[in-house]
């Protein structure tokens, strides 16, 4: 019952916020000062009356706002202001997936390589490995991924290729998409980040979790070292770290946003960039939407698993 | 149990007033501090010393901040972060780091000769076969040699189709010129071909760089007539050239009032180089330094201070009020920080007002949420309630116990904020939202840089190491201060 409890609560402060954001979204596009319409050439009176009525311009502020509200509800985002015809929903039908892929190899990877490192520079505490790592932690932490994504790009893919002249067609591409290696440089650079959060909190908890009573304990009966790791110290060490999961996807896609940019790959970040150059409000606001709908939901669903396997979570929630 | 025990104890003993004597008073030093006293602040002050890191930190931010703030007089650049030698001049775009060029001094109306051609040629000559062409002779560079170009003049020679100039790296001290243009492999690359034999000039622009020598390779060509098939001769002649890179005079007398045309001068140092538009990068990461730093010490201190109000207020209502000013934290806090980053500054459109309002609008709520629950546990903590048993006042209260204990955490919250600002503001840039053209930021000028980068990838990464360091020292000096301020928190992490 507990748990229906804090789900059902979770679900409703996501829902609450998903209403705000909308609601903030919509306030900021409308606020947004000048035409949403002007291109570079004039239109005439006629055609902006046809183009208002078809974008519901020409209602009142807060009918447009219901509609809006209506029909992001229903699922749609509406339509571009600058290509007509271009749906919101097309743009993310079309280009998320390649966002979300790149994300989730970037978490995915990150997590394990994370979880090795924290777990080893714990293990093997003040040596040169727990040294290494940590620098990487700061790094990794401080650094925005940016940065690495272009040093990467630079020494991992220009320089082998016009310096040292290794042959394109068997190495990494500074830019590019469609192939499964062109995964690697974005990925790589987006994972820094999870690695350093992830080794860090994952090393933190195996020391703290080695001073309690219970691995104590299990010492004491004489449980082997291999057991002891994997069943009492990782087990018990690795529970906080799924709670920060959910925020590490915020922050990964949202590095994505850039790292799209650099390597030229035709995700939402890119769309996200056209749409703000060509002052294209409406498919602004579509995607911050939709990107803040799925944010929330990812937090939601690592709440919820948290409090799934931590039943302490639940309590105190 | 043991309670009972005692209590049975005290009822079945009886005690005899003999028994109890007066305690001879204390004397001596039992009670003096023997040890100087060190209060909160002085033993903060004196952790965050002993911390070598924090100190190399500190140091290195403390020049940033500093040449941020004096840097400017040193390096002037134009308001617009444009340095005066960009006067549409292509000789100072896209420069390499450097601390001084030499530069030639050349009129200020140079202009490249029109094709040169020569009177009385006879061009109606018949062709001759490709084995039977003369050797190209009086090959020479007219005029000076510079980056913006390079004209070539020679003896035209009758009876050929036309010329073709090679241009090839010379690739040691004294290359063997005669043996590169003998050898069709060794010629490089052909930049330009003349199709009329009585012209006997050719000026090649493209892409020169000061650092190298060139061989260029002139040689005639003879074309089939039938099958239009051009034999480039084997008898061409190559000469080696080095170009210079050039200031034009009214340019060289700012820095030099003497200059004339033909001398060299020392041209300024580009520490970062140059842009594609001629500005100095360095000039414009000193002039972004005022903005960035501007905003990430005034963006935390406005969230700190909404925060402070919004937290004690929560905190001191207490009941429904705290509960409903939670909730909207809660919301606030479950939004996707950069989305509405991106939002706030396409309503409000570029600059540096709505980027203070776009990037403290909604970061104010950590603040609000750590420093409410440090008024809460302060207030019940012990020793404010032993102080208060003790008669201290109110006042005395919050400035001696409640206010340092909170400055620790606002301190250590407050630089935390810092890098994170300047990567915000990095982000927005590359984003190309940020702040006005003309106006220079860090974000702004590895915005630029980047675009061009594969070219010129010291542009992007002098500035970016910059960013990189102060932000690595931010980090490592907010993680001392944290040390410094809580050292239950030591040796955790």
């Amino acid at each position: 019952m507990r748990l229906a409890r804090f789900i059902f609560k979770r679900l409703l402060l996501a829902l609450v916020t998903l209403f705000t954001l909308f609601t903030i979204t919509f306030v900021l596009t409308r606020a947004v000062p000048g035409d949403p319409l002007v291109k570079t050439k004039e239109i005439p009176e006629e055609t902006r009356r046809n183009l208002e009525a078809r974008y519901g311009l020409d209602k009142p502020l807060f009918e447009q706002y219901l509609l809006a509200l209506k029909n992001t509800a229903s699922g749609n985002l509406g339509e571009s202001f600058r290509t007509i015809g271009r749906e919101v929903n097309d743009i993310i039908a079309e280009q998320f997936p390649v966002s979300a892929s790149i994300g989730l190899v970037a978490v995915v990877f990150g997590t394990f390589v994370g979880l090795g490192l924290g777990i080893a520079a714990a293990l093997y505490r003040n040596s040169l490995i727990d040294r290494a790592a940590m620098f990487l932690c700061v790094a990794g932490i401080s650094l925005p991924s940016f940065l690495f994504a272009y040093m990467f790009q630079y020494f991992l893919a220009v320089y082998p290729l016009t310096e040292l002249g290794v042959d394109p067609q068997t190495w990494l591409r500074p830019a590019g998409w469609g192939e499964l290696r062109d995964y690697i440089l974005p990925s790589f650079a987006l994972s820094l980040g999870t690695i350093a959060l992830i080794t860090r909190m994952m090393r933190s908890q195996m020391v703290e979790v080695s001073f309690s009573e219970y691995v104590k304990t299990a010492k004491a009966k004489g449980v082997s070292t291999l057991r002891l790791l994997f069943l009492h110290q990782i087990r018990n060490a690795i529970m906080p770290v799924v709670s920060i999961l959910g925020p590490l996807v915020v922050a990964v896609m949202g590095g994505g946003l850039i790292i799209e940019n650099i390597f030229g790959i035709p995700g939402l970040g890119k769309a996200f960039l056209n749409s703000i150059t060509n002052n294209d409000y409406s498919v602004i606001m579509g995607l911050t939407i939709f990107f803040g709908g799925f944010f929330i939901i990812v937090n939601l669903i690592t709440d919820v698993l948290y409090g799934l396997i931590d039943p302490r979570i639940r309590v105190n929630a | 149990m043991s309670t009972t025990l005692n209590t049975q104890a005290v009822e079945t003993t009886e005690f005899s007033k003999e028994l109890f004597k007066p305690m001879p008073a204390v004397t001596g030093d039992a009670e003096r501090l023997s040890r100087p006293v060190i209060g909160y602040w002085k033993d903060a002050l004196l952790r965050l010393v002993r911390n070598r890191t924090a100190l190399f930190s500190l140091t290195v931010i403390t020049s940033i901040g500093l040449l941020g703030i004096v840097g400017p007089f040193f390096f002037p650049s134009m308001p617009d972060g444009l340095s005066y030698e960009n006067v549409q001049n292509p000789d100072l775009i896209n420069l390499a780091p450097t601390l001084g060029d030499e530069l030639l001094v050349l009129d200020d109306a140079t202009a490249y000769p029109d094709d040169l051609v020569k009177e009385g040629f006879n061009a109606e000559a018949p062709l001759l076969a490709p084995e039977a062409v003369p050797p190209l002779s009086g090959l020479r560079v007219e005029g000076k040699a510079t980056v913006n170009g390079v004209t070539l003049v020679w003896e035209p020679i009758e009876g050929v189709s036309g010329y073709s100039v090679f241009r090839a790296l010379a690739s040691s001290q004294t290359p063997d010129v005669a043996a590169m243009a003998a050898d069709p492999s060794q010629r490089g690359f052909q930049v330009g071909s003349v199709s009329n034999p009585a012209q006997y000039s050719y000026t090649d622009s493209a892409g020169l760089d000061p650092a190298e020598r060139y061989v260029y390779i002139v040689a005639p060509f003879v074309s089939n007539p039938e099958t239009l098939e051009e034999v480039v001769s084997e008898k061409g002649a190559g000469l080696l050239v080095e170009p210079r890179k050039t200031i034009t005079l009214s340019d060289a007398q700012e820095l030099e009032p003497q200059a004339a045309v033909g001398d060299t001068v020392v041209g300024r140092p580009h520490f970062f180089g140059t842009d594609a538009l001629g500005r100095d990068i360095f000039s414009r990461m000193v002039s972004g330094t005022r903005v960035d730093f501007f905003l990430a010490l005034l963006v935390p201190t406005i969230a700190l201070l909404f925060g402070l109000a919004y937290g004690a207020i929560s905190g001191l209502a207490g009941g429904k009020v705290d509960t409903f000013l939670m909730r909207v934290i809660e919301i606030i806090d479950s939004l996707p920080e950069l989305l509405l980053f991106i939002l706030l500054q396409v309503a409000m459109g570029k600059g540096i007002p709505s980027l203070i309002i776009a990037l403290s609008a909604f970061a104010w709520t950590s603040y609000a949420r750590i420093l409410r629950g440090e008024v809460l546990r302060l207030r019940e903590i012990e020793f404010v309630h032993a102080s208060r048993l003790l008669g201290a006042s109110t006042r005395s209260l919050i400035f001696r116990h409640i206010a340092p204990n909170l400055l620790g955490v606002i301190l250590v919250l407050w630089s935390g904020h810092i890098p994170r600002i300047i990567t915000y503001e990095a982000f927005l840039s590359l984003l190309g939202l940020g702040v006005e053209a003309p106006m220079a930021t860090w974000g702004t000028v590895l915005q630029e840089a980047g675009n061009r980068f594969q070219i010129a990838p010291l542009q992007f990464f002098m500035p970016a190491s910059i960013m990189a360091i102060t932000l690595l020292a931010f980090f490592l000096l907010g993680d001392a201060l944290r040390d410094a301020f809580d050292p239950k928190l030591r040796g955790r992490e």
